[in-house]
């Protein structure tokens, strides 16, 4: 089992888990969160690979994230992402505020 | 021809649940040999109204959801039903990046993808009473 962050040169990259909901984003959020302040983290690499499911929650997580990080200049990029979930990150405009990569 | 078939789920509004409806109803679908995509467009539609009843409708709560699906012929109809709070402003509900609870970074997106991911979607609600999501997917379309 891969640790759930690592530290590159391109910023945190922090690995989604199998199912992106409502009930996992809380718990996702609860751990991300800290430490992004307390490592005042600017650049997220959110990386999909594991990730087979998401609904708007995860679209939630995303946005909320980028709002976090954009008052001192960060980024958010995903990778890996599955082309049914790109469908829904374009639909809902997110696209527009963070890099999309497939896989 | 088969025959048309029901099933019917009742299930706490707690999150866990989320995951166990969707699952449930994708099983139930496979009897119309969907595709890979058909079966995700469905999941993501009913973890949006799950999620619905149990932020939106229960407010947390918890009380019961309830879940109906019929297959008939290549239609699919799925019915997901609280008995919550209910909607005052249903069109206001569905127009796209619109949320009552920004605070816990919901997208507004939940009725759009529902709209997108299947072809046939009513809401149904009434204050006090409750909210009933019906939908239909015709598989095997494309």
């Amino acid at each position: 089992m891969k640790e759930m962050y690592e530290q590159t040169k391109k910023g945190l990259l922090i690995r989604m888990p199998k199912e992106i909901d409502h009930h996992s984003v809380d718990e996702i959020k609860n751990k991300i969160d800290k430490k992004i302040e307390y490592d005042c983290v600017a650049n997220i690499i959110f990386d999909f690979n594991n990730t087979e499911f998401m609904d708007s929650s995860g679209i939630g997580l995303l946005l909320g994230r980028y709002r976090m990080v954009q008052y001192i200049g960060g980024r958010i990029s995903v990778v890996n992402v599955s082309d049914n979930i790109i469908k829904m990150m374009r639909m809902s405009g997110v696209d527009k505020f963070i890099t999309i990569s497939g896989n | 021809m088969q025959r048309d078939n029901e099933m019917s789920l009742e299930f706490d509004s707690i999150s866990n649940n989320e995951g166990f409806a969707r699952v449930t109803v994708a099983a139930f679908l496979t009897q119309l040999n969907p595709t890979l995509e058909e079966v995700a467009d469905v999941k993501t539609a009913v973890s949006e109204a799950v999620t619905n009843c149990i932020i939106h409708g229960y407010e947390n709560s918890i009380e019961k959801i309830h879940i109906y699906c019929k297959i008939s012929a290549n239609e699919f109809y799925v019915e997901i039903s609280d008995k919550g709070k209910g909607i005052e402003n249903v069109k206001q509900a569905m127009e796209p990046l619109f949320t009552t609870k920004p605070s816990e970074e919901r997208s507004g997106m939940g009725f759009a993808f529902m709209e997108a991911f299947m072809d046939e979607l009513e809401v149904v609600s009434e204050p006090l009473k409750g909210t009933t999501i019906k939908m239909k997917k015709i598989i095997g379309l494309t």
